[in-house]
C-alpha cells in the first residue's frame, strides 16, 4: 500500500475545506445551540432536584458537555451523503479503473473531509468546557484513560464505516434523505447523545449496548464519570473491536453486490 | 385563482411518487417527540414541578407542541426556492402570466398536503397514547382562536424560509446557514423547552422576533395560562409580523430580481 497517495487525498481535501470555511462555521453555531439546549433543560430540572435518574448535576453536565466532545471528535459530518453522490453522478467509475482501492480512498477521503470541521467544533467546545469548568468532573484513572483514548480512537471508525454502508444503499435506492434522517435520529438515540441511554427502560439499554453507537459517546463518558470498572471498560473495547470487523465484512460484501448492479456507462 | 390551485392540486398528486421517502421521515420525527417524553419523564420522577410546570402540563407542551410544530412546517421550503433561483428556472415564471410568489404558496401547500395527512395520523395515534395525561381546557371560542393561530403560525414559518431562500440571489452555497438558523429559529420558539426557562434578559429578547409566535405562545394559550384576550393579543402580533415579513419579501424580492441573471430569456 502507497501511502503518499492516500496523504496527497488528505492534503487536497483539506484545501477543499478550507473554501468552505463560512459553510463548515455555519454547521459549528448550529451544533453550539445543540449542546446548550440539554444544558439549559438538566440546569432548570436539577434546580428542584439533587439526583436524577443516579446523576448529579455535575455528573450530567459532564455528560453533556464531554459526549458532546467525543461526538464531534467521532462525527463523520454527513459524509454518507457526499459517497451516495459519487455513486449517483458515475464518479465512482473513475476510483474502478484507478489503481486505487474505493475503500480506502472513501476512509481517507471520510477522515480528511472532518479535520476542519473538528478542529472548529474543539475550538468551541474548549470554551464550553472552560464555562463549565467547576462542573466538569473527571475519574478516570491513568489505566482507564488510556482505554477512553483507544476506544474514542475505534469510535471514530465506526461512525465512518457507517457512513460508508449508508452510502453504499444509493446502489439500490435513488433517495436516502429519509431513510438517512432517520436513521442517523435513531443511532443518535442509541448513542446517548440525547440523554445517558441507562434513564430508560433496561430493555432499551440492553438494545444500546449491542449497537455500536454506544461507543461514540454513552460508554466513553461512563469511563470519564467513573461508573464503569476497568474490566468492564476491556470488555467494552473488546465488542467495540469485534463490530469493527463486522462492520467491515458487511461492507465488503455489500460494495461487492453493489458493484455488481452498478453500470457504469461509458468505461 | 385557479391557475393556482391546479398548482396545489398537482403538487399534491407529485407528492405521492415520493411516498416512500415520505414514510421513511416518520421513524425519526416520532423520535424527536419520544426522546423529549423520556427525558421530561425521567426529570419528573425525582421533581414535581419543573420551571412552573407540572408533568401534565409539560407531557402536554411537549405532545401539543410536536403536533403543532409538524402540522405547520412547510419542510424546508427554502430548498425549492434555492433551485429554482440556482438552476434558473425562475425564468419560467418570470416569462409566464404567473406570479411567482402566489406560485409557490399554493406549490408549498400542495407539496405538504400529503405529509400533513400522515402527521395527523400521526397526532391521533399520540393524543390516544396520552390521553391520560393530556390537558384539554379550551372552550369553543379558545379553539377558534387556536385554530387561526395554527394558519398565522404556518404563513410565518413560510414567509421565513421564503426570505431564507431568497437569499440564494447572493449566496452559491448557504446548506450550513440554513442549519444554523432553523436551529436558532426552534430554539428561540420554544420547541426545545419553554421559553420560560431561559434567563430572564434572553427570554424577553425572544419576545423581539417572530419565533415565539410559531410554538411558545400559542402553546401557553392552550394550556390555559393565556387568556381568552390575552390569545386575541397574541393573533394580533401574529398578523403583525406576516405583515412585516411580507414587505420584507416584498424588498427582497425586487432587489434580488435585480441581480439574477435569466440568461437565456
Amino acid at each position: 500500500m502507497n501511502f503518499n497517495k492516500y496523504l496527497a487525498i488528505t492534503k487536497i481535501e483539506m484545501s477543499r475545506q478550507l473554501q468552505h470555511r463560512f459553510q463548515v462555521a455555519s454547521y459549528r453555531v448550529g451544533n453550539l445551540i445543540e449542546v446548550i439546549i440539554p444544558l439549559i433543560i438538566w440546569t432548570v430540572a436539577f434546580r428542584s432536584a439533587g439526583v436524577i435518574k443516579g446523576y448529579t448535576y455535575d455528573e450530567m453536565i459532564t455528560y453533556v458537555v464531554v459526549g458532546w466532545l467525543i461526538l464531534y471528535l467521532t462525527a463523520s459530518y454527513g459524509f454518507e451523503r457526499v459517497l451516495a453522490l459519487l455513486i449517483y453522478d458515475g464518479a465512482l467509475s473513475q476510483f474502478i479503473t484507478k489503481p486505487i482501492s474505493f475503500l480506502r480512498y472513501a476512509f481517507t477521503l471520510g477522515f480528511s473531509r472532518s479535520l476542519l470541521a473538528i478542529f472548529l467544533s474543539l475550538i468551541i467546545q474548549a470554551g464550553v468546557i472552560f464555562i463549565a469548568r467547576e462542573h466538569i468532573v473527571f475519574r478516570a484513572g491513568l489505566l482507564d484513560g488510556l482505554i477512553l483514548i483507544l476506544m474514542v480512537a475505534l469510535a471514530v471508525v465506526i461512525r465512518l464505516f457507517y457512513s460508508i454502508l449508508i452510502s453504499l444503499a444509493a446502489f439500490w435506492t435513488d433517495e436516502i434523505s429519509g431513510v438517512d434522517f432517520t436513521a442517523s435520529s435513531i443511532i443518535k438515540f442509541f448513542s446517548g447523545a440525547f440523554f445517558p441511554v441507562n434513564i430508560l427502560p433496561a430493555f432499551f439499554m440492553n438494545l444500546s449496548l449491542a449497537t455500536p453507537f454506544i461507543y461514540t459517546y454513552y460508554f466513553p463518558v461512563q469511563i470519564v464519570l467513573g461508573k464503569v470498572s476497568t474490566v468492564s471498560a476491556v470488555k467494552g473495547l473488546a465488542v467495540e473491536l469485534l463490530w469493527i470487523f463486522i462492520m467491515y465484512a458487511i461492507i465488503k460484501i455489500v460494495w461487492r453486490a453493489g458493484l455488481r448492479k452498478y453500470e457504469s456507462v461509458g468505461i | 385563482m385557479k391557475k393556482y390551485l391546479t398548482i396545489a392540486k398537482n403538487k399534491t398528486q407529485a407528492e405521492f411518487s415520493h411516498r416512500a421517502n415520505v414514510f421513511a421521515y416518520i421513524g425519526g420525527n416520532m423520535l424527536d417527540l419520544f426522546v423529549q417524553v423520556v427525558i421530561w419523564t425521567a426529570i419528573f420522577s425525582s421533581v414535581d414541578i419543573v420551571g412552573g410546570y407540572s408533568k401534565p402540563e409539560m407531557i402536554t407542551y411537549v405532545v401539543v407542541g410536536w403536533i403543532f410544530m409538524y402540522l405547520s412546517t412547510n419542510y424546508g421550503y427554502e430548498e425549492y426556492i434555492k433551485k429554482d433561483i440556482h438552476e434558473g428556472k425562475l425564468s419560467n415564471y418570470l416569462i409566464k402570466p404567473v406570479n411567482y410568489l402566489s406560485y409557490i404558496s399554493f406549490h408549498s401547500i400542495g407539496r405538504l398536503l400529503f405529509a400533513f395527512s400522515i402527521i395527523l395520523l400521526q397526532a391521533l395515534f399520540f393524543i390516544l397514547f396520552f390521553r391520560g395525561t393530556l390537558i384539554f381546557s379550551l372552550n369553543p371560542a379558545g379553539v377558534l382562536i387556536f385554530i387561526l393561530m395554527f394558519i398565522f403560525s404556518y404563513a410565518i414559518k413560510f414567509s421565513i424560509s421564503v426570505i431564507i431562500g431568497f437569499m440564494s440571489f447572493w449566496a452559491s452555497d448557504v446548506s450550513g446557514l440554513y442549519f444554523a438558523l432553523n436551529i436558532l429559529n426552534r430554539f428561540l420558539s420554544g420547541a426545545f423547552f419553554p421559553i420560560a426557562f431561559l434567563p430572564a434578559t434572553v427570554a424577553k429578547l425572544s419576545y423581539f422576533f417572530p419565533f415565539i409566535y410559531t410554538y411558545f405562545l400559542p402553546i401557553q394559550f392552550y394550556l390555559g395560562k393565556i387568556s381568552l384576550s390575552g390569545g386575541i393579543l397574541i393573533l394580533a402580533g401574529q398578523a403583525l409580523w406576516i405583515a412585516v415579513l411580507y414587505l420584507v419579501i416584498k424588498f427582497i424580492w425586487k432587489r434580488g430580481l435585480l441581480k439574477f441573471e435569466g440568461t437565456g430569456i
